[in-house]
């Protein structure tokens, strides 16, 4: 506590409510301080976003969508590639289990989604390369969701080959064909 | 002081303590319930199952409940309580009439009785922290007024000439809550339990935020400062630190505060200019709000010896401590850089919580162990109980807000993480299942809250039921106040007006209505936010059925309807917010805590039938998801026959419906209905499906979106 808090420099008014005393200490100098810095420090805050040069909510956001681009640009995308190996069915599994079988049932055998174990494709004939074009832009109008924002490409390679390797399991509760038959 | 020439009369009389007593006995009951609520909703964010899928136990409706009992029921009756006991004795007078306290007293409780009722019951206005229906609005407007009049006679017939701080606070408090009650209540009725509010949108979110920040301001903190400028002095029998200080802070607080409500509002659509009023007044608050703490902390200067024995005193320091510490909170949040980070995150839920559990709450403590006593006669039947008492409810209070500090950085964090133009944690479940465990901490450190106060209660029935029975009440003896010397001119500035308290609320009427009318009159009156866009038409018949379903149950007190612009918002949600969409809703909900995902964009997201599972079992298409299960939905069935009327009620307010589809509401609804339940094609729906409220809530979720093929 600082020194102006010593009791015998206060001074008793004669105010007395219900037995309660008031002292005339005066304002705490750092308390008055501290009003008069945040007081100066909005009049400029409100200045400089209100009339001044201060971004607006929209520009921050614009600038900020321009540098991810640019970052974006820099990042030229590799070439995908289907490995067919065994690590490559467990990661897909994994992915496949976690955010896909709300729609798709973990056995693949389709819930919301088609069943994806059989021959039959809505879109596409089934080659890898079809698989990855509707994993990555969905076909939202019928609630598959695009997938290339939220999942990596190389992961939903993994996705692909996980469910190449499923197909024809036929699980026990899959749902009927949907699409065209692929021989 | 008096003139020489009179001798003043000398009045006989005595304080009603009844009705003091009667709000320290409702404090005690509607606080266990409060924060019995509190423990359970905080458990079931924990654990879903704890929503036993049973429609009135569930999170969205019990959240509001909690808060309103937290607020209303157990802050009010406590705030009754001590000022119908401190104001007695410092304007030397009983109340103007017992009546009227005793009115006040049953109808507030009547009140409190009917929000029990209808919260659970899914019955809601849908705007946080004043979620009652109109009727209730009503009774509380009426009661308020009955209150307020009682207050303001007991003052004109006072024996004391000049006003206390405390009465200060209590008078900005009622008056400002009248004001912004009736404001933010303006609603138009469709039925004995419906309304819609009159403002919409960006409108309505202003209004909305203006008051719920300023009930913070004066339920929650004018009239706490007016009891701890009383209480806190009688108990340490010392005088208040500095007189001076009281009328600069008091001023400036109650000019300051009205000005902050938009920093509930950060990156919203909101006008710019009153985002950014609502920073700089949220940041000069923090020398009114310290004003307080350290006028209470001065006031307690040599006599911290104390502190170690009399566990009242330790609950008033603890109390002002964690003031300052929320108040410092709160200017720092309002930063905009915070605000994006923490803003829908549990940081908020902490700091709120700080200010409830460790201000509220302690104060409340402190005053029912000073006042029960008193008024009851007797001895507090133990200081030990009343330490251990403090104890426990601290160490609740740590565990809970840094478990709730730890779970919004983390989250947020979480939220914000991107890399290389995409999202680290697309999965919005994978933010939620990371803090699970730091729910269980917080609903643990709830617990504890909760069990100290029961410990409360023991001690305080232990105290009451000892007291002598049938004791008389004190005569108290003090001279008339005479008039004529009222304006005896040989006052002047402050201590002029503290005698004429006419003067007095009106300086504090012109203080609180600057703010609100400079902030909140233009955004009102802008027709410029009323220009529709082709992105969002009305809502059809069965969209707006399946809104007023989701307002019932609560959903916004889980789920955002706004996306910011912010890099990572944009990337997860979609297309950032703009003010046109939301002009046909009334309410406004855009929600203040993101326990689940933002929503506004989730229109066309999924199909119909994941929905429909989803909100049945949540668990069925996300494994690892918290949102209760809404089994209900599938039985309860849509009113059709009041659509006409629910469109009129919005044509009213501006929504452009024809008449042709005010007049086939009914038709409309149940052909969108049934075009749902066909493209579901569930292999054995449930009987009469087209007519349950499940289809027209997924009807609602569909809507939500700004339609791009424009
Ligand atoms: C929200 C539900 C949902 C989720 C989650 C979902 N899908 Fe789909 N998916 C669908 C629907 C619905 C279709 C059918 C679209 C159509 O009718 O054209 C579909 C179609 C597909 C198809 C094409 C099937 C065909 O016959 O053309 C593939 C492949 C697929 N999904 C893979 C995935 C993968 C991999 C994931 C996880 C990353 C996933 N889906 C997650 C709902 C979903
Ligand atoms: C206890 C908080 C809570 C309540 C109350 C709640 N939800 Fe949820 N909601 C969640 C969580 C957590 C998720 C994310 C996990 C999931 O998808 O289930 C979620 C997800 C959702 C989603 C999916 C959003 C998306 O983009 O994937 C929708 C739609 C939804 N909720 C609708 C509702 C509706 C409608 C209500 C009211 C009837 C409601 N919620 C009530 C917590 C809640």
């Amino acid at each position: 506590m600082s020194t102006n808090d010593q009791p015998q420099d206060d001074k008793l008014l004669d105010h007395n409510y219900d037995g309660i005393q008031e002292l005339d200490n005066p304002l705490p100098k750092w308390w008055v301080n501290l009003f008069y810095i945040t007081g100066i420090f909005s009049v400029f805050y409100f200045g400089y976003y209100v009339f001044g040069t201060g971004p607006s909510l929209e520009e921050e956001f614009q600038a900020s969508m321009k540098q991810d681009q640019e970052t974006q640009q820099t990042a030229t995308p590799s070439a995908i590639t289907f490995t067919h190996s065994d690590d490559s069915i467990t990661n897909g599994k994994k992915l496949f289990v976690s955010k896909c079988a709300a729609c798709h049932k973990a056995s693949g055998g389709g819930l919301v989604g088609p069943n994806l174990t059989d021959n039959y494709w809505i879109t596409g004939k089934g080659t890898d390369q079809d698989i990855f074009n509707v994993i990555s832009e969905g076909v939202p109008a019928k609630g598959m969701i695009a997938w290339k924002d939220l999942v990596k490409a190389n992961e939903i390679a993994d996705l692909v080959v996980y469910i190449q390797s499923i197909k024809g399991s036929n699980p026990a509760d899959g749902l009927p064909p949907n699409g065209n038959l692929v021989e | 002081m008096t003139n020489d020439t009179n001798t003043p009369v000398i009045d006989r009389f005595s304080f009603d303590n009844g009705i003091v007593k009667a709000f320290l006995l409702a404090t005690i009951v509607w606080g266990a319930v409060a924060l019995l609520l509190g423990v359970v909703i905080a458990s079931q964010l924990a654990h879903w199952k704890l929503n036993f899928g049973i429609s009135w136990l569930t999170f969205g409706r019990l959240r509001p409940l909690h808060t309103n009992a937290a607020i209303f029921a157990f802050c009010g009756n406590a705030i009754f309580a001590g000022i119908y006991h401190s104001s007695q004795r410092l304007l030397k007078t009983r109340m103007f009439s017992d009546t009227l306290s005793k009115i006040h007293f049953w109808g507030w409780q009547l009140i409190i009785v009917a929000a029990a009722i209808t919260l659970p019951l899914g019955m809601t206005s849908g705007k946080e922290y004043a979620e009652l229906e109109w009727p209730i609005d009503i009774l509380i407007a009426v009661v308020w007024l009955v209150f307020a009049f009682n207050y303001f006679a007991t003052i004109k017939v006072r024996r004391e000439r000049h006003l206390y701080v405390a009465i200060w606070f209590y008078i900005a408090t009622i008056v400002t809550i009248t004001i912004l009650h009736v404001v933010n209540s303006l609603a138009i009725p469709v039925s004995l339990f419906k309304s819609y509010s009159l403002f919409a949108g960006a409108q309505d979110a202003l209004v909305q935020w203006w008051y719920g920040h300023n009930a913070v301001a004066f339920f929650l903190t004018t009239p706490f400062l007016g009891l701890m400028y009383y209480y806190l002095p009688k108990a340490i029998k010392q005088p208040i630190y500095s007189y001076r200080l009281s009328i600069i802070h008091f001023w400036s607080l109650v000019f300051i505060y009205i000005w902050a409500g938009p920093h509930h509002l950060l990156y919203s659509v909101l006008p710019e200019w009153a985002q950014t009023v609502g920073v700089v007044f949220s940041i000069t608050l923090l020398a009114p709000s310290w004003g307080g703490m350290i006028n209470g902390l001065l006031t307690m200067r040599g006599a911290w010896s104390r502190v170690r024995k009399e566990p009242i005193l330790k609950f008033f320091v603890a109390a002002l401590t964690l003031y300052g510490m929320a108040t410092f909170e709160g200017p720092l949040l309002s930063i905009k850089s915070v605000n994006s980070l923490a803003h829908f995150t549990d940081w908020i839920v902490g700091h709120v919580h700080s200010g409830a559990l460790g201000w509220n709450g302690f104060m409340i403590f402190a005053l029912l162990y000073y006042t029960v006593p008193k008024v009851w006669k007797t001895k507090l039947y133990s200081d030990k109980l009343a330490t251990t008492h403090f104890w426990v409810a601290t160490v609740g209070i740590v565990l809970y807000v840094l478990s709730m500090w730890a779970s919004g950085v983390t989250q947020g964090l979480m939220w914000q993480a991107v890399e290389g133009g995409r999202l680290v944690y697309p999965d919005f479940v994978e933010t939620v299942t990371k803090i699970i465990p730091l729910y269980y901490v917080r609903a643990f450190g709830g617990l504890l809250y909760f069990v100290g106060y029961i410990v409360m209660i023991y001690n305080l029935t232990k105290t009451i039921i000892s007291a002598p029975k049938n004791v008389e009440e004190d005569i108290i003896t003090a001279p008339r106040l005479d008039t004529n010397t009222l304006d005896a001119g040989k006052e002047s500035g402050h201590r002029w007006v503290e005698g004429v308290a006419s003067t007095f609320t009106t300086l504090v009427i012109v203080a609180v209505l600057a703010g609100s009318v400079i902030e909140i009159l233009p955004a009102i009156t802008a027709h410029t936010y009323m220009k529709p866009i082709p992105e969002k038409t009305p809502y059809s018949s069965l969209e707006l059925v399946g809104r007023d379903i989701y307002i019932r149950e609560g959903c916004y007190n889980c789920h955002s309807q706004q996306v910011r612009p912010l890099k990572n918002e944009v990337l997860r949600y979609g297309t950032k917010s703009v003010p046109e969409e939301y002009i046909y809703d009334h309410p406004f909900q855009w929600g203040s805590k993101r326990t689940g995902p933002d929503v506004s964009r989730v229109g066309g997201k999924y199909p119909d039938l994941w929905h429909y599972r989803h909100m049945i079992d949540p668990r069925s298409m996300v494994p690892q998801s918290i949102m209760p299960s809404y089994p209900w939905l599938t039985k309860g069935r849509v009113n059709f026959a009041e659509l006409p009327k629910k469109l009129k009620v919005m044509r009213l307010m501006g929504v452009p419906y024809s008449d042709d589809e005010i007049k086939n509401a009914a038709q409309d609804a149940r052909r969108q209905a049934k075009s749902i339940v066909m493209t579901m094609n569930l292999a054995s729906p449930p009987k009469k499906l087209e007519e349950r409220d499940i289809i027209a809530l997924i009807a609602y979720l569909q809507k939500l979106h700004l339609k791009k093929d424009i």
